[in-house]
């Protein structure tokens, strides 16, 4: 398998984990065990997003910032950004957090990880 | 592992997953906004850039995870002077084992191996800075994280 095609199908792959796993613990009655799996899984796949995101960036190539697809590359990078702040405080403020607080953090979470994920479509078919 | 001690390392995996992708995401914008991106992730190649970013990871979760343990409960200078010697380590860390690598594989000529441990310092130094400002943005979380709580 071409590595091009391999990083673009793990970071498709650490998608589906996030996003749907974000899905599955806010949908819980007591979401509090599974938010602990699901933290680990959510941290491990982050970083190969990030990793394999960069190198389907180097694949692709960048056309620059003043077209219409650089600026979408904008927003999901700054929508990253942001979700990578947010899950930080999601991660440590867990712990002390009742059910419905919780259900609220990973539906937000899947809310973000939505966007993104429909942004990157729209990248990935130009 | 006890349940404290998983808390812990899902705490250091967190962050330092986190400070990894913050860094490179905001160096990937800001490169992206100023038209270099492309010509520059192109330089790199994917399977060195692979290795160069599960390098800085691995380097950032044993700092992160030692820096987490020690700024525990500190005042917000101390655990930032933690978070900067942290960070250092790191930075010289990953410098020197890029260019170590870069002479090895042919990338770069031998004679610039000399100045591999200048390059480290200054290495050093970037980490430092990162790593302050990591301690400030972590310790900025946690306040806000038992605020939530509350």
């Amino acid at each position: 398998m071409d590595v091009h095609v391999a990083v673009r199908l793990v970071h498709t792959l650490g998608m589906g984990v996030l996003l749907g796993g974000a899905v599955l613990v806010a949908s819980l009655r007591d979401p509090a065990p599974a938010s602990r799996a699901y933290e680990w899984a959510f941290w491990v796949a982050m970083g190969v997003q990030v990793l394999t995101g960069v190198g389907n960036l180097g694949a692709v190539g960048d056309p620059g910032p003043a077209t219409t697809w650089g600026t979408l590359l904008t927003w999901k990078l700054a929508l990253v950004l942001l979700l990578l702040v947010a899950s930080a405080l999601r991660l440590l403020a867990r712990p002390r957090l009742k059910a419905p607080a919780l259900r609220w953090a990973y539906g937000g979470t899947a809310l973000l990880l939505a966007i993104i994920g429909g942004l990157a479509v729209v990248l990935a078919h130009g | 592992m006890d349940e404290a001690r998983e808390a812990g390392w899902l705490e250091a995996v967190g962050l330092a997953t986190l400070h990894v992708s913050l860094l490179v995401g905001a160096l990937v914008l800001a490169l992206h906004r100023a038209g270099t991106l492309g010509q520059l992730l192109q330089g790199i190649g994917t399977l060195p850039g692979v290795a160069l970013f599960l390098v800085l990871w691995g380097l950032t979760l044993g700092a992160t995870r030692q820096a987490l343990v020690q700024m525990r409960e500190k005042p917000l200078r101390e655990a930032m002077g933690v978070g900067g010697v942290w960070g250092g380590a790191v930075g010289a860390s990953f410098v020197w084992i890029a260019l170590t690598a870069s002479f090895i594989s042919g990338r770069a000529p031998p004679i610039a191996y000399l100045f591999s441990l200048e390059a480290a310092a200054f290495g050093f130094v970037g980490g430092c800075l990162v790593g302050a400002v990591a301690a400030l943005l972590d310790t900025a979380l946690l306040a806000a994280a038992r605020r939530l709580a509350r």
